[in-house]
């Protein structure tokens, strides 16, 4: 993992379009600022881990039945 | 299982007959229903990967007519990996940042239990764009959803355009 120091107000740039600034900092917290492309995907890791999570839980197992769930009147074709 | 197949129609319209035959050329997925021929158009390809899947990239849509307005979300690499989809409005579900004319999809969450009511994955509704086929999974915050996430079936809305015509359809 690279490893920079900055203070607030100084900045970072990531490949050719991507900007960090160090806005504000205080003992136990920082605050940044994230400039990029607008379809850059910025997230909290905390959001993605859970986002994951979801997506783990929401593969369908093998073999189920819908018309289980949803009351079809015919199932999946097995 | 059933195979017998609708031929969709390819959205590119008609192209010189030689190309088309390989263009149009199916391949054989393995999928949950088993192997299935897919034909190029039928690829959808992730935008940016699905958090938790991130060496999936190619998948098909899959739908049985029995079972609208659910579509399957089939891996083409992992015939394990498999979601099942429906509109974000049947789980009365609307998302502030997203066009309402992308008809959000989203994933759906089986309870351990039948009986229990189906509920969707809803901080991260996919949007299927049927002209470059691929798709992107949205992920937002939980103050930018509104809806319990709860499946209540709605009468049935017009599907995202052109967007049936990239999915597999089986009887």
């Amino acid at each position: 993992m690279l490893i920079l120091t900055r203070r607030p107000g100084e900045a970072i740039r990531i490949g050719d379009n991507i900007r960090l600034v160090v806005l504000q900092s205080a003992p136990g917290k920082v605050r940044l600022g994230i400039e990029g492309p607008l379809d850059l995907r910025v997230l909290r890791e905390e959001l993605y881990a859970q986002i994951s999570q979801g997506n783990q839980a929401a593969v369908a197992p093998q073999g189920l039945s819908l018309a289980q769930w949803v009351g079809l009147n015919e199932g999946e074709p097995r | 299982m059933n195979s017998a197949l609708y031929e969709s129609v390819s959205p590119d319209g008609p192209a010189p007959a030689a190309s088309a035959a390989a263009a149009n050329q199916a391949f054989d997925v393995a999928t949950r229903f088993g192997l299935l021929p897919v034909a190029p158009h039928q690829i959808w390809v992730a935008a940016s990967p699905l958090p938790g899947f991130e060496t999936l990239q190619r998948f098909v849509l899959i739908g049985l007519q029995a079972q609208r307005p659910f579509l399957w979300l089939q891996s083409v690499e992992d015939a394990g990996v498999s979601f099942l989809l429906a509109p974000a409005a049947h789980f009365g579900l609307r998302y502030a940042p997203i066009d309402r004319q992308s008809m959000p999809m989203v994933m759906v969450l089986l309870p351990a239990q039948s009986g229990q009511p189906l509920r969707a994955h809803g901080q991260a509704p996919l949007v299927f764009d049927a002209t470059s086929a691929r798709f992107e999974q949205r992920i937002v915050e939980a103050s930018e959803v509104e809806g319990d996430g709860v499946f209540v079936r709605q009468a049935e809305a017009p599907p995202t355009p052109g967007l049936m015509s990239r999915v597999l359809a089986l009887q």
